[in-house]
């Protein structure tokens, strides 16, 4: 999917330090052109602050932002074909829909016909027809967001920023939402560059996430590959839930669990931490019967059941395990209980933080 | 998507065009123009001084013309971005010394030459340090910061290194002949006074003494703890015994202090009851708020001090007619006393209103489940709240006690104050020792304003000019409510009675003499104390527009900026707000009565005093506006294309209009009703009105005096008014958001 | 940029372009007498000799604080009326020069020669009191006639007089005492009154002023000053010392590099014309004016009705006598209790 696109936004060791904190670390990264790379990270990850160097508020303290092979680090932000989508939209109070549309065209000196041809188009992009006329404050947070939306979008940008654009909406506008930006995206092609604290938005919107802990990316991969492959405890932890069972990895591919054992793919020898999602255990009120499925034993203490999923809290193997169990209808269980793990499910962590199979954070690798 | 690109590598080029236009500008001026000035006329230029005649003899010029065309051809060299800021910036700085140092050895006045080099070189620096990285802005902001700094540096910090330098370097030589000979003469400070047996300065420390014990069995008794009593004894003896020193003290410093204190105490508390009354009062005489704090704002000096001695001095209509008293006691301390209370009182309201209005409801709710009552919330939830807000409006109130000058000067009974003896010392007795009362008294301001900025920090001021928030009002207890609004009843009448014989005596023969009705003093105005209000109007009006300009500039920078030097850049610009005006004046005068900076009988000096003392109240706004509005919305148009200046031009400026409104309308009222810093620059042509008033008053032709009072008051009123109706006309666009006077 | 660089350029000229080059014929005043008078002058001397003349109102402590101030670029071409002794020590610190008026001739004598030729006699003033005859009776206090007579314990917080360091007024009232009595026996006297001051007032007229609005019953004041308080309808009469009172010489001088020297001259030469000199009246100011030949208005004091000491102006304008003099007060006097 990226292998045969160009290079479009590349950054190379930047770091920034702001006072005495050093916000971005060290950051190397390539987004390809048209792809959907999320920056996703908790707060203070220094995600909004790579989204800020990439548009130019920022100047890194060391390294160098390119787009298309051309250094931009000097280029002020009013000299970058770069445009941003504001957390809080940033929508100009005193003007309206269309003035705020319009506003990076009259800075490009679009004649005014060609202007109010593409300030139409924006609005039509965005399903905003009859509403040019009002002023933002008059609008719902939905629509002001999809102003926001336009304006960026119809001075034609290299790069679309958008810095947590949904954090602002309810949770289920914001899946709409999310599901029409990357509708919108896809439609255009354009290379837009993501951040968001949101786990499942990231998940759900991007071709590629970058996750970001300290100041440094800790791993890029497709949605998939940071959910299952996880490079270490930090992702595995930020990104979904997971329950993390110390183990050794005894031979090659085989890992041993308490005194189970069983083969898990890639694994390499030594101490190790399986990181088990609650989704890949599977839960059976009948004691351990199929060998080769590594099956143990355990105690329901709580339940919450989530409407579509019903989510356990059970004591086994000296820990709590989080299990989830899909569709649970009108059975659920209590007391003893079966866990059997679902190999290709799971993934080791060697301790040393490496993850097996899967070399960390270098995006140029792949 | 070629053209985007093309924009990026064209950005470059952009750049250069300033440096060059710069470059340009700052040659051409440096050519062209003449670099002298001929004596105290704007327009008179020594001849032969064009750049292109001095070129050859003075190297100081070759240096600076050098450098302009150094800089200009440096715009179309083909350099990394990087590099060339260096250079700006390099270029820039070796060219504004030399023409500073061209300036400083030729002894003439600037010229328009030298005067667009050092601008031109000045704007090459910022330009510098913008491309060059050293601060997070582009070019604009750049300049705007060097040059902003620039004038706060010439007009606020240099005058007032002139007083402290006036002080002891007299006549070419290092000397603290003056100091000593102004600090040991009574009208200065005289602790123990040779012309009485007893000794002050022992009484004092006695009183102090038996205050301290009183403190330390008080607390003893109340808390019967020994670490309290040991403190509270202390403290209070220390206080006890400073405070007794200066009671039985004698001098300006006495007073002033005296003065500034129980001013502040009083002004400060009845400005937190009026400040209650008007949030929480369920009384309709809280509409009267508004009108009578602005009331004091328009009021020139004189007018309350005036008002007093017609009111309660010996022959007073109050004291004698209505009392039957025969008493001078209100001439002195305590007139003066009195009339600052009235005028400070509503400064310290405002404040105060904001803190009250800031009171979380919710917290007073909360105290009130858990069982206080009213009386307990006001004591153990409001008061603590409200302390920061309290030494604040304390300290201001202290400062302009400190700082007047008009009240002493009418109703003082001849006793010295220090903002008067710098005035009456720079008139009679020479500059040097005016300089010595002023490096006083700004030590003394100084000290206060420092503890008010690292205590009470920036929000302070804010809530003058910040929004109201409307929210559920708690009614205070009833017998408060009734109390409090009894004693603003009385000092409403207070006022009106004051302002009420001022215009009594605009119009009657001779006042407090003959009640005859006549408009002969209306008349007697004319021509002198016509012409003398057109020019302060004119002038006030003309310095409105760069003060609101550089203040509102200056608080845009230090809000949305981060560069080094910052935070002294305003501290610098709100220093000349703390600096009392006399202070100011006499720095004005001894820095600009020679040299390069001559413009000692001027409009100009005028202008630049009123720009530079009022530019505070812009800033203030400035900031406090600035701050409401989310950075993100001029960084949507940064990155919309927008070039810094656009982004302020179309998004800031139009979202703070009304603030930049009211720093305008505070602007002009302030140099209307300025007296204590001008009195040392009016020129011939520049007479102003508050002066003219003075001057009325001294010779005793108070009605003249009166009506010309009430010329200002009722055109600063109608100017007030007629402003907020047009924002109110102009602000139907934008919905909502708007902050309000 | 090109729009803030004009911008900035604008506001940079824009502020001085308020000041239009100045008129050729023009002569700056320092103005020391009141408003009025000053005005006159303002309207009467263009017609006279078509030349403009400004001025700026000052005390004459201030102009001469004004003067030094400027002396390296004065401003001002003619330093006009205001007590002598200020004129004197301008006279002796180079600030002025003594001019020869075509009228010279026409000066009183007494006056040009109690001036020394270190400025030009414009006008004389008797010093005395205004009395509030009312506030008197009221306390069923005599008149006072003599200096002594200030220090009547009956007179106490009834009297004022305006302090030397600031007032030509205050300082000649010392030195009348100092020459009358000696000045050991001129300071007792001063303490002894000191305690029936209410206030030292700034200004030499403001004593006048608060004894006609009744604040004190004893104002110490020139008496041509008095004489304006009782035309503005004020309660009060004046009076003087009669065992001997000073004077003062109203001064008229030209400030040395003047910048409009011709100009200054003729005006010089108009203000001592008779003409000129009767505005004075008209502007409410009733000093005995210098040119033996105008004419003296009917409400103006005349010297022969009082006891006029000969005031030893060389000695008592030199700055050495009167700092002594002045500083002596401020340490002994003016700090004492009441």
């Amino acid at each position: 999917m990226r292998g045969d696109r160009p290079v479009h936004v590349r950054l190379r060791g930047v770091t920034k330090r702001l006072g005495t904190h050093l916000a971005v670390d060290g950051v190397s990264l390539e987004v390809p052109e048209g792809d959907f790379t999320t920056l996703l990270g908790p707060s203070g990850c220094g995600k909004t602050t790579t989204l800020r160097i990439l548009a130019g508020f920022y100047r890194p303290d060391a390294g160098d932002v390119f787009v298309r092979d051309v250094r931009v680090t000097d280029v002020p932000p009013h000299r970058r074909n770069t445009a941003m989508v504001f957390q809080e939209y940033a929508l100009f109070p005193h003007m309206t829909v269309a003035e705020n549309i319009g506003y990076g065209l009259r800075m490009r000196g679009v004649p005014a016909a060609e202007a109010r041809r593409r300030i139409a188009a924006a609005v039509d992009l965005v399903g905003l027809e009859g509403q040019e006329a009002k002023f933002p404050q008059q609008l719902s947070g939905g629509q002001q967001q999809r102003v926001a939306v336009a304006r960026a979008l119809v001075v034609e940008p290299e790069v679309l920023l958008m810095d947590e654009p949904l954090s602002n909406l309810d949770a289920k506008l914001r899946v709409r939402v999310r599901t029409e930006l990357r509708a919108l995206q896809q439609q255009l092609g354009k290379t837009t560059i993501y951040v968001t604290h949101d786990q499942e938005e990231a998940l759900s919107i991007s071709d590629r996430i970058a996750v970001m802990n300290r100041g440094r990316i800790v791993q890029v991969g497709t949605p998939r590959e940071i959910y299952y492959r996880p490079a270490d405890r930090f992702v595995a932890d930020f990104v979904g839930l997971a329950n993390f069972v110390p183990v050794r990895v005894v031979a090659a591919g085989r890992v041993r669990m308490g005194d189970l054992e069983f083969e898990v793919p890639g694994a390499a020898p030594g101490p190790a931490t399986l990181v088990v999602r609650p989704e890949a255990v599977a839960l059976s009120a009948a004691p351990p019967a199929a060998a080769g499925r590594p099956t143990f034993r355990g105690r329901v203490k709580t339940v919450a059941f989530l409407g579509g999923l019903a989510r356990y809290w059970i004591e086994a193997l000296g820990t709590e395990w989080v299990v989830d169990v899909a569709a649970p209808g009108e059975q659920m269980y209590a007391g003893e209980v079966s866990l059997t793990l679902v190999p290709d499910r799971v993934h080791v962590l060697h301790d040393q933080g490496k993850a097996a199979g899967a070399p960390n954070g270098e995006p140029a690798a792949r | 998507m070629g053209r985007s690109t093309l924009t990026l590598a064209g950005a470059a080029p952009r750049a250069n065009a300033t440096v060059v236009a710069w470059g340009v500008v700052t040659l051409a001026g440096a050519l062209l123009l003449p670099w002298g000035r001929v004596g105290r006329d704007l327009w008179t230029f020594v001849p032969g001084t064009l750049g292109v005649e001095l070129l050859a003899g003075e190297w100081t010029v070759a240096v600076a013309v050098l450098c302009a065309a150094l800089a200009g051809s440096l715009g179309v060299a083909p350099l990394p971005l990087y590099r060339r800021g260096r250079l700006a910036l390099a270029v820039g700085a070796v060219g504004a010394l030399a023409v500073f140092t061209a300036l400083a050895t030729r002894g003439q006045a600037i010229g328009p030459g030298a005067l667009v080099a050092a601008l031109g070189f000045l704007a090459l620096v910022g330009i510098g340090l913008a491309l060059g990285g050293y601060v997070q802005a582009d070019a604009f902001i750049g300049v705007c910061i060097v040059w902003a700094a620039a004038f706060v540096l010439v007009f606020i910090l240099y005058p007032l290194w002139a007083v402290l330098q006036g002080s002891v370097y007299i006549d070419g030589r290092l000397t603290l002949d003056v100091v000593r000979q102004t600090i040991s003469s009574p009208a200065f400070l005289l602790l123990d006074n040779p012309a009485t047996p007893q000794n002050e300065m022992h009484q004092g420390l006695l009183a102090g003494a038996v205050l301290g014990g009183v403190g330390a069995l008080v607390a003893a008794a109340l808390t019967r703890r020994a670490r309290a009593t040991a403190l509270w004894g202390l403290g209070v003896w220390l206080g006890g015994s400073a405070l007794g020193v200066l009671y039985f003290g004698f001098g300006a410093v006495r007073n002033s202090i005296l003065l500034a204190l129980v001013v502040g105490v009083v002004a400060t508390a009845l400005g937190f009851l009026f400040a209650l009354l008007a949030e929480r009062s369920s009384l309709p005489t809280r509409k009267l708020f508004g009108p009578v704090s602005i009331l004091p704002i328009i009021t020139p000096p004189f007018v309350l001090g005036l008002a007093i001695i017609y009111l309660l001095g010996r022959r007073g209509y109050i004291t004698h007619h209505l009392l039957g008293l025969n008493t001078t006691i209100f001439f002195g301390m305590l007139g003066v006393g009195i009339a600052q209370v009235l005028a400070y009182t509503p400064i310290a309201f405002l404040i105060l209103q904001g803190v009250v209005r800031q009171l979380n409801v919710a917290l007073e709710e909360a105290a009130e489940t858990l069982g206080a009552n009213r009386w307990h919330i006001l004591r153990t939830v409001i008061w603590p709240l409200a302390r920061p807000g309290v030494a604040n409006a304390f300290l201001l109130t202290a400062i302009e006690s400190l700082a007047d000058f008009g009240n002493p000067v009418v109703v003082g009974g001849g006793l010295p104050y220090l903002a008067t003896e710098i005035f009456f010392a720079a008139t009679g007795r020479g500059t040097s020792e005016a300089a010595v009362f002023g490096a006083a008294l700004l030590t003394l301001t100084l000290t206060i304003f420092l503890i008010q900025h690292r205590w009470v920090g920036l929000t302070s001021y804010v809530t003058v000019t910040g929004r109201p928030t409307q929210g559920v009002v708690r009614p205070l207890p009833r017998t408060l409510d009734y109390a409090v609004t009894g004693v603003f009843v009385a000092w409403v009448a207070v006022i009106v009675v004051l302002y009420g014989s001022v215009a009594v005596g605009s119009v009657t023969k001779l006042w407090g003499f003959d009640y005859t009705f006549t408009l002969e003093h209306f008349r007697g105005l004319s021509p002198t104390g016509w012409a003398v209000f057109r020019t302060t109007a004119w002038l006030s009006a003309i310095a409105a527009i760069p003060s609101t300009i550089v203040g509102f500039l200056i608080g845009y920078l230090v809000t949305r900026y981060t560069f080094r030097g910052r935070s002294a850049l305003e501290f610098c610009s709100m220093l000349s707000f703390a600096t009392p005006g006399t202070v100011m004046g006499i720095g004005y005068i001894l820095a600009f009565n020679q040299g390069a900076l001559l413009l000692t009988g001027t409009e100009l000096i005028i202008i630049l005093a009123f720009v530079f003392r009022n530019m505070p109240v812009a800033l203030r706004a400035g900031v406090a506006s600035v701050l409401q509005i989310d950075r993100s919305l001029e960084e949507a148009s940064t990155m919309l294309r927008a070039s810094s200046p656009t982004t302020l031009r179309r998004v800031v400026l139009p979202l703070v209009r009304a603030a930049i409104l009211s720093g305008l309308i505070f602007s002009f009222v302030r140099a209307m009703t300025a007296i204590s810093q001008v009195i040392f620059l009016i020129t011939p042509r520049t007479n102003l009105a508050t002066t003219q008033i003075l001057s009325y008053i001294n010779y005793g032709t108070v009605g003249l005096g009166a009506a010309l009072s009430w010329v200002l008051v009722v055109f600063m009123a109608l100017v007030i008014v007629g402003l907020y109706l047009l924002n109110q006309r102009l602000g139907g666009r934008a919905a909502g958001g708007m902050p309000t006077m | 940029m090109t729009r803030i660089v004009i911008l900035a350029l604008l506001v940079a000229f824009g502020a001085g372009g308020l000041a239009q080059a100045a008129p050729a014929g023009r002569v700056v005043v320092l103005c020391s007498p009141n408003v009025e008078w000053c005005d006159l002058l303002k309207a009467q001397f263009p017609r006279a000799t078509g030349i403009q003349l400004d001025f700026v109102r000052l005390s004459s402590g201030e102009a001469l604080a004004r003067l030094r101030a400027e002396r390296a670029n004065p401003v001002f071409d003619v330093w006009f009326g205001g007590t002598g002794d200020p004129h004197f020590v301008a006279n002796e610190e180079g600030l002025t020069e003594f001019y020869r008026p075509k009228a010279w001739d026409d000066l009183r004598p007494s006056l040009r020669d109690a001036v020394q030729n270190k400025y030009i006699p414009l006008y004389a003033g008797v010093l005395g009191w205004a009395v509030n005859g009312a506030l008197l009776r009221e306390k069923n206090i005599p008149e006072p006639r003599t200096w002594e007579a200030l220090a009547d314990p009956r007179l106490r917080g009834l009297v004022a007089y305006p302090n030397p360091n600031t007032s030509g007024t205050g300082y000649t009232m010392i030195a009348t005492i100092v020459q009358l009595y000696g000045e050991a026996r001129a300071f007792d006297l001063l303490k002894r009154i000191h305690r029936n001051v209410a206030e030292y007032t700034r200004a030499g007229a403001a004593p006048g002023v608060l004894a006609g609005r009744g604040e004190v019953a004893i104002g110490v004041t020139f008496v041509h000053d008095a004489v304006l308080q009782i035309l503005s309808g004020f309660p009060v009469t004046y009076g003087s010392a009669r065992d001997g009172t000073g004077y003062e010489i109203g001064g008229l001088s030209l400030v040395k590099g003047a910048p409009n020297r011709a100009n200054a001259i003729a005006f010089i030469d108009w203000a001592l014309t008779p003409e000129a000199q009767a505005l004075a009246a008209q502007a409410k100011s009733y000093q005995l004016p210098s040119n033996a030949k105008t004419p003296v208005p009917s409400v103006a004091p005349r010297f022969q009705d009082f006891n006029v000491i000969r005031y030893d102006f060389p000695k008592y304008g030199t700055a050495a006598v009167r700092d002594g003099l002045v500083g002596r007060w401020t340490r002994e006097v003016f700090p004492l209790p009441k």
